[in-house]
């Protein structure tokens, strides 16, 4: 780097003191530049509520989380893909058992009818009868 | 969904099909006998003294049983026996209705059997029966003996 801009200062006619100073501080920021990555423009400028719409704000963290669920690449766990740990098996394996037992309860009800009354001063025996 | 809970909601249909073919597969139809009870009239006095309980038994295609009230509080026989009233669900074949009277020792000393009447379902079949003396063949003399040896 010097040694170009010694010879780019041989080849050009000799200029002031503080204009050689000045070009030799713009080269180094540019050097600065190309050797740091430049930050997101949302990171940089963080927003606040107040002046940020809705979307812009989802359109912020939205991708972000998405972007760490596409990236995460470690395997579930084996706690993780067993589904006796999931909370809505247990629930519907409960509505499942419960509502069989309960339609089962109702439809095991006897289905006959009661017999016919029993008329006064007669003995009345058999089927459906108390 | 895994494939756990589709065959518990499966199994949930097939249970629901179990018990509800269980209990509406059929409704149940009644047929209704009415029996007229009797003892013999001839039956002596001192013979109905000896009568300490009756019972009422079907046979055939149904059985059944029940206590008839024949002895009244003063330990008499009464008048007229009540009229029974029997049913069964079911629906074919014959039933059979037996007349029982047992003396103190709760044994038997009068019967009757009714004829074969067939099940009519949702029927009324008016039927009857009449308790005659059994001939025990004790060498029991007749009452007007006086029974004294």
């Amino acid at each position: 780097m010097s040694t170009q801009m010694v010879s780019a200062r041989a080849d050009e006619p000799a200029k002031p003191e503080a204009e050689a100073a000045a070009a030799d501080e713009t080269a180094t920021e540019a050097a600065a530049a190309e050797e740091t990555p430049a930050l997101p423009t949302e990171i940089a400028t963080p927003a606040t509520d107040d002046e940020t719409p809705t979307g812009l704000r989802r359109s912020l963290i939205a991708p972000t989380a998405q972007a760490d669920a596409e990236n995460s690449d470690e395997p579930e766990s084996e706690e993780d893909s067993n589904i006796f740990t999931k909370w809505w098996f247990w629930t519907a394996a409960a509505v499942v058992v419960g509502g069989t037992i309960a339609v089962g309860v109702l439809a095991s009800q006897p289905g006959e009818k009661q017999a016919r009354g029993c008329m006064p001063g007669y003995l009345c025996f058999g089927d459906g009868r108390e | 969904m895994s494939s756990i809970l589709k065959k518990s909601v499966l199994g949930f249909a097939a249970a629901l099909a179990l018990f509800g073919g269980m209990g509406c597969g059929e409704e149940t139809t009644y047929s209704y006998f009415t029996i007229r009870l009797s003892l013999d009239p001839t039956l002596e006095p001192e013979f109905l003294n000896r009568v300490s309980a009756c019972a009422l038994e079907v046979t055939g295609s149904d059985e059944a049983q029940i206590t008839v009230p024949c002895v009244g509080s003063n330990g008499k026989v009464v008048p007229s026996l009540p009229p029974a009233d029997y049913s069964t669900s079911e629906t074919t074949g014959q039933l059979q209705f037996i007349l029982k009277v047992l003396d103190l020792n709760q044994k038997l000393i009068a019967e009757g059997k009714s004829p074969r009447y067939g099940i009519v379902p949702n029927g009324q079949t008016a039927a009857s029966v009449e308790a005659k003396k059994i001939d025990t063949g004790t060498g029991m003399k007749p009452a007007g003996d006086g029974g004294a040896r």
